[in-house]
């Protein structure tokens, strides 16, 4: 008003300077007003001021209470990045469900630990960016969420780790199902894994022929299993032992390989009194015949820890695609261990079996209890074979026939992986101030380890160094029931009701409304 | 704040006495209500994932949240500019913000009993032997009707700088949509992750906000901040452009 008296004064050119100026401080006090929403609003995600309430009567905003206790101890925040692509047929809907649920979880333990926990979730649909992060953290398959903490780095896979899938069956069209959902067991281990700060050291036997720790072309090397013991925060390398005959001080773990010299009665006797001191081994059978069970062969170590290893290899008989079998051939050597073959409490195997998965070994051993074990000693077969193998024993030429002789050949099941733990011979503990068992394995098959294989039993692999490092973490959280509450939809009652409801009495009411107000103002 | 309760009341009454208000409740719950029974069959008559889709879940109530505050609220000042009764109004002893809110709050208002009429689908539901989970069913209600307060301050600003009601809601149909698209330009610019801009428009996401929190049964201080700051300004910006009207 004070403005347009000013223009009746005829003082134009004021006029014209004044509005300008008050545009101005409108301006100005906007802008000033903008950014304190935006200073407020960023103030509003700050941890230490933002509160979540979960208003659900199951608690589906938050998280198991022993899931959220870790977190919360997370000394660093933590990346989880998913790499989800849609499955093929028959696996598109239950993968689907399973990814939904993934995401939905860690959706809400990002919210309710939005400080430690970081989650990227990748479109795979840019094929470029995606590659080159899943080949800086090492990924070859997708469908996968990879928890990384600075160098620690722990990989879940949908469909093993996170979600047991019921595979249906098509003969009779059902579809496949999602029996299980773990996952907020499997992120609890995965936090719990790379929450630790230690790399374990594994040092791999040298100087005996043993396969070689660095070669990863040679289909018998096992330069990928090392490979893989890096990617999984593992530290391996060699040790001579004729060499050097002191264990390295900071080993955990003996790995010998499928040696073919003898070791010397000192070399088994420092590795012996490692073992005894709380150590852990690994020991896989020697594939030199010559040396099977001789003085200084794994299998007179293994003697000495109570396990013995019976001659031949563990053969099965292979199906014709008829309904039969057959034996005779090649492939009879290589036996497939699952379901009830793998133990079902060990940590080396029990995700196996839940996991349904399978182990596959070519030219196993027979293991067996034998002679004096140490005191206060729990044996476990690890893997057994079927019911319907038999241990092939070698004819005249020095190979077996791969065909069951009743004559001399046992039929099974055998034991081809035993795990052994023990408490240590004196009470020196730890770091932790625990005190810490001895822990063994024997497996009867060193080509399981070996690069032309590892893919088919790298869970099987990593899951054997993992008990053995001490890094067999568990975490039981029941897996959480999802709420559904289900119209019946066959009651065509109910369908005519919220048909009614939604189509005819809402609108209506409102249509009759405004039909009355628009008569009254008429009048 | 007796000013902006005086307006609430008259703008409330002026609201529900017109049949603008009534046709477009009718439109509103016709469309609803289609989109919730096709949703109780797509979801195999799942209860809490039809909830979900009629709160938030669904384009179609993000259609309704910015077609409906424009609709509402371009009345409230270009028409009574054009018909000379905002002269009163800025001359009677009420504050202009009073006026601001006092229209806001009377728009919300009408879009909240929209919303609202998701517990009647509730009971009906509940009636037939399957009850929806109620808290989220509430705070789905809150939160719809926070983000209706967020688009009606919008429409109020909008609708204090036109003098044509259609073109105060044209525009404010616009800055709606173009606040719901504020996450694609990140998309549409290819902004590296972690860059400052990328950031703001994250949290400038007014979908993921709404989605995160009130649809799925939490109540998030950080959301509900969101909505309420961000309403503010807008009211903010809708007071200074009346009060420019004095002197413009």
């Amino acid at each position: 008003m004070v403005v347009r008296e000013a223009a009746g004064a005829g003082r134009g050119g004021t006029l014209a300077w004044s509005r300008s100026s008050l545009l101005l401080q409108v301006f100005g006090v906007v802008g000033l007003v903008f950014l304190g929403a935006v200073l407020v609003t960023y103030l509003g995600t700050l941890p230490g001021l933002r509160r979540r309430f979960d208003l659900t009567a199951v608690g589906s905003n938050t998280l198991d209470e022993r899931l959220a206790e870790l977190v919360e101890k997370l000394p660093e925040p933590v990346l989880v990045e998913v790499f989800f692509r849609p499955f093929d047929y028959p696996l598109t809907r239950v993968g689907a469900q399973a990814q939904g649920r993934m995401s939905q979880l860690l959706h809400v333990a990002r919210n309710q630990f939005p400080e430690k926990l970081k989650v990227r979730e990748h479109d795979l649909a840019d094929v470029a960016k995606v590659s080159v992060r899943m080949k800086e953290l090492g990924l070859e398959e997708d469908n996968v969420v990879v928890v990384t903490r600075g160098k620690h780095k722990v990989v879940l896979r949908l469909l093993r780790d996170v979600a047991r899938i019921d595979p249906g069956n098509p003969l009779v069209e059902s579809e496949p199902t999602l029996e299980a959902f773990r996952g907020e067991e499997a992120l609890g281990v995965a936090l719990l894994r790379v929450s630790i700060e230690e790399t374990p050291r594994i040092v791999f036997t040298v100087g005996h022929g043993e396969r070689d720790l660095f070669d990863v072309e040679k289909p018998l090397a096992i330069g990928r299993l090392h490979s893989a013991l890096v990617a999984d925060g593992l530290r391996a390398d060699r040790w001579d032992s004729s060499a050097d005959p002191q264990v390295p001080a900071d080993a955990r773990v003996i790995a010998i390989v499928d040696p073919q010299q003898p070791f010397s009665s000192a070399e088994l006797e420092v590795i012996e009194r490692f073992v005894e001191d709380g150590g852990r081994l690994l020991l896989t059978t020697t594939g030199n015949a010559a040396l099977f069970g001789q003085a200084g062969s794994p299998e007179a170590l293994a003697g000495r820890l109570g396990i013995g290893a019976r001659a031949g290899f563990v053969a099965q008989p292979i199906p014709d695609g008829f309904g039969g079998w057959r034996m005779g051939l090649e492939q009879c050597g290589t036996i497939v261990v699952a379901g009830t073959g793998l133990d079902r409490r060990h940590p080396v195997t029990e995700s196996l079996w839940r996991a349904d998965e399978r182990v596959g070994l070519p030219n196993a051993r027979a293991l067996v209890p034998e002679g004096t074990r140490p005191q206060n000693s729990v044996l476990v077969d690890l893997l057994r074979s079927t019911e319907v193998s038999w241990r092939d024993l070698p004819q005249s030429g020095g190979r077996g026939d791969w065909r069951f002789d009743q004559r001399g050949e046992e039929t099974g099941p055998f034991a081809v992986a035993m795990a052994l733990a023990f408490p240590p011979a004196d009470s020196r503990s730890d770091a932790e101030g625990e005190r810490r068992a001895a822990r063994v394995i024997v497996l009867g098959a060193s080509d399981a380890l070996s690069n032309d294989i590892l893919g088919r039993n790298r869970d099987f692999v990593m899951n054997v160094f993992n008990w053995l490092a001490q890094r067999d973490y568990r975490l039981v959280i029941r897996p959480r029931e999802v709420e559904r509450r289900v119209l019946d939809l066959a009651n065509t009652n109910a369908l005519t009701l919220l048909n009614v409801l939604s189509f005819g009495v809402l609108p209506g009411l409102c249509a009759v409304l405004g039909v009355v107000v628009a008569f009254a103002r008429r009048r | 704040m007796s000013g902006a309760w005086t307006i609430y009341r008259r703008e409330l009454a002026g609201l529900f006495l017109s049949p603008l208000a009534w046709v477009l409740l009718c439109i509103a719950l016709a469309f609803n209500g289609f989109f919730f029974v096709l949703s109780v069959k797509g979801f195999g008559g799942d209860v809490l994932q039809s909830m979900s889709f009629l709160l938030g879940g669904s384009y179609t109530f993000w259609m309704l949240v910015v077609l409906l505050p424009p609709l509402l609220t371009m009345r409230m000042f270009s028409e009574e500019a054009r018909t000379g009764v905002l002269e009163f109004l800025l001359t009677a002893p009420v504050s202009d913000f009073a006026v601001v809110l006092g229209k806001l709050l009377a728009a919300t208002t009408l879009l909240a009993v929209l919303w609202s009429s998701a517990f009647l689908y509730g009971l009906a539901l509940a009636a037939l032997g399957t009850p929806p989970d109620w808290a989220p069913l509430v705070s789905g209600v809150c939160g719809a009707t926070l983000v209706s307060a967020l688009f009606c301050s919008v429409g109020l600003a909008i609708s204090a700088l036109c003098n044509t009601p259609l073109l105060a809601a044209f525009f404010a149909t616009i800055a709606n949509a173009a606040i719901l698209s504020l996450p694609f330009v990140d998309a549409l610019l290819a902004l590296p992750p972690g860059s400052p801009l990328r950031v703001a428009l994250g949290h400038a996401n007014v979908i993921t906000q709404f989605q995160a929190s009130f649809v799925v049964g939490a109540l998030d201080t950080k959301h509900v901040l969101f909505f309420v700051v961000w309403t503010g300004f807008f009211s903010f910006v809708a007071t200074r452009v009346l009060e420019a009207r004095r002197w413009w």
